[in-house]
């Protein structure tokens, strides 16, 4: 096939449209951009394809919304989940969209936050990365809502990803806020260290490679 | 209306990427960085995308010259506008390579002779309207083709490197 297209003379139309087509992503590519419009798209077609009663949808609802008071109840399962998406994301080590050594680049980038990315104190006292160690920076979500990932090099070699996004209890659980004199949440979780905390009013949560 | 991109169209969109790119993990950044943005757009969902396709091909193609401009891998063309070429679309049309003929050719083309092409043989369009889509001057797009024909029938003629507009 390959040695066909070399050698055969066609009109030039047709042999760059065979040109072109040559260029494939492999499997894992596809499933893996499939994969990343799946987990935004997918609940909103779900949703719209939905022909439920009006009695049914009610239902559900009062379901969801006790589903939802014992999720923000259970402060610990959802530590757990926000520490798995963010140690999912990390492992991901999706490419930057900035590259970045200032809080101010950074905070000049994201302008389409509810939020503005703010330099952690914590992130300097406890974990010893500095702004200097800031490396890049991109959008991501935690839990579907739009928030900052920061990328920080460590004098290992390796990455430590932190990332930001506007605290609401009723989203996120009940999490230790440093401003009033709580400690982060630590757990492992495939394993990477995570650490998660409140800090000026932003979640914070830090991936860290063991 | 689905906003979904289905298998098919994530290949064309990557090969539009590699089209500009030449390089397959550029190719590959590209296009992820640009299926992001447009994830992130319906998200927010403040506007309708009728045609996500031509959509995130926008997207690759402008992150491609914001990307790649400073190391000069957009070419900032000087063109002869004011010059007149007896030229048509059935110049080109007339034209056959080999595709060994093709590929010793392509890196050289610029990568907006390149962008050009791939409308023109991939995507159908006329030559009005990749002067429109790129909102170039219909006389800077036929000294453009006017070019690549030169190119393409002196094919042979090419030394291996050192040719380039």
């Amino acid at each position: 096939m390959k040695d066909n297209y070399l050698s055969t003379a066609r009109p030039l139309k047709e042999q760059i449209g065979l040109k072109t087509q040559q260029e494939k992503l492999d499997c894992l590519e596809v499933s893996r951009l499939v994969e990343m419009q799946e987990d935004i798209l997918l609940p909103k077609k779900n949703q719209s394809k939905s022909k439920l009663s009006s009695s049914l949808v009610a239902s559900l609802l009062v379901v969801v919304m006790l589903a939802a008071f014992l999720w923000t109840e259970g402060g610990n399962h959802s530590i757990q989940a926000i520490a798995g998406e963010v140690a999912g994301n990390h492992i991901k080590q999706r490419p930057m969209e900035l590259y970045a050594q200032s809080m101010d680049q950074v905070q000049n980038y994201f302008k389409e936050l509810d939020f503005s990315p703010a330099n952690s104190d914590q992130l300097l006292e406890q974990f010893s990365l500095a702004e200097s160690d800031l490396v890049g920076a991109r959008y991501c979500s935690i839990k579907g809502i739009t928030a900052a990932q920061l990328r920080y090099k460590v004098s290992t070699g390796h990455h430590s990803t932190l990332y930001e996004v506007g605290y609401d209890a009723d989203i996120y659980g009940q999490i230790p806020d440093i401003d009033l004199g709580e400690v982060p949440e630590t757990l492992m979780i495939k394993g990477l260290k995570v650490s998660i905390w409140v800090e000026k009013g932003l979640l914070m949560a830090l991936v860290e490679d063991m | 209306m689905d906003q979904f991109l289905s298998e098919d169209q994530l290949q064309s969109l990557f090969q539009y990427a590699m089209v500009l790119s030449e390089n397959r993990q550029d190719a590959h950044d590209l296009l992820q960085s640009a299926i992001e943005s447009y994830l992130i757009r319906l998200q927010r969902g403040k506007e309708t995308i009728a045609n996500p396709l031509a959509f995130v091909r926008a997207l690759i193609r402008n992150r491609f010259i914001d990307h790649y401009r400073h190391s000069q891998r957009w070419q900032n063309e000087s063109y002869e506008e004011m010059n007149v070429y007896d030229i048509s679309p059935v110049c080109l049309e007339e034209i056959t390579i080999t595709g060994q003929e093709l590929e010793s050719l392509w890196s050289r083309l610029s990568v907006m002779e390149r962008d050009i092409l791939y409308h023109w043989a991939v995507l159908g369009y006329s030559t009005d309207e990749v002067c429109a889509l790129f909102a170039i001057p219909r006389g800077t797009f036929l000294s453009k083709v006017h070019r690549l024909r030169q190119r393409f029938r002196n094919e042979g003629e090419i030394e291996p490197t050192g040719v380039q507009a």
